[in-house]
């Protein structure tokens, strides 16, 4: 049976949305580019396979980097989202840290 | 909990700070390898595009040099655990690259490799460097009018 994208990729959506759901909303543009990618390198394997472009010793090889590139792209949502949470705390602090400063006589903040 | 965060004065630090030595060294070695690339699709069967080609052997050397030198600097910085993580996955696919065209033999990586390798090598080097351009644009933040750490 040849493999096709669509189902190849609801099926990994499926799956990494569990695990991301707490930064699903910002995540899923990117994970469904990675898992799209994944997906057409599985499909574009197998019909390499079929037509001897590619050996079985080179098909894990190419799979490999469209896993690496998907956790670089992952990766990269989960640093901006820390810088988020970063930005966010130290704005707050920011904010009030002349009113508190003054108030105690000291920098507190 | 929230101390493992703090870092740097009254500010908190989750992650590191902007490298600009990275960036560089990132968008340098990204010229490289699309230069490179380019080279081998002109080449593709043709003996110049082999794997044990002088050329093409040094391009691996010192592309793996470069990523040793950027993983080194980036584990070195405080809260650098992503950008490690990024580095070394960048490090992997040049590994991978390199067994795909050693594989390959005399005939060196075939336009459908050329192509592949091209589409993960790219999308690496986009989310290291968006998350570089995140760091570098928030660094004003982090800097903020804030009060410097008191002595302890």
């Amino acid at each position: 049976m040849a493999l096709d994208v669509a189902t190849l990729l609801e099926s990994m959506l499926a799956a990494a949305e569990g695990p991301l759901k707490a930064g699903w909303a910002t995540a899923e543009p990117f994970a469904k580019t990675q898992f799209t990618n994944i997906a057409q390198q599985i499909v574009d394997i197998e019909a390499q396979l079929a037509t001897g472009q590619i050996t079985p010793a080179q098909a894990p090889l190419l799979l490999d980097m469209q896993k690496q590139a998907a956790q670089a792209a992952l990766l990269t949502v989960e640093g901006i989202g820390l810088l988020a949470v970063q930005n966010a705390i130290n704005a707050a602090l920011a904010a009030v840290a002349t009113a508190v400063n003054t108030a105690l006589g000291f920098a507190l903040i | 909990m929230l101390a493992s965060g703090l870092a740097t004065g009254c500010n908190i630090r989750l992650i590191s700070d902007y490298d600009a030595v990275l960036d560089q060294d990132v968008t340098t070695l990204q010229k490289d390898t699309e230069v490179f690339l380019n080279q081998l699709s002109n080449e593709v069967g043709q003996p110049a595009a082999a794997y044990s080609t002088s050329a093409n052997a040094e391009f691996y050397v010192k592309a793996d040099a470069s990523l040793a030198t950027m993983a080194t600097r980036a584990a070195s910085q405080p809260k650098s655990t992503i950008v490690v993580g990024q580095v070394q996955a960048l490090r992997q696919t040049y590994s991978d690259m390199k067994q795909l065209h050693q594989l390959n033999g005399d005939k060196g990586l075939s336009a459908a490799n050329i192509a592949n390798t091209r589409s993960a090598l790219e999308s690496e080097f986009t989310s290291i460097l968006t998350l570089e351009l995140a760091l570098k644009a928030s660094s004003g933040v982090s800097s903020s009018a804030l009060a410097p750490a008191k002595a302890k």
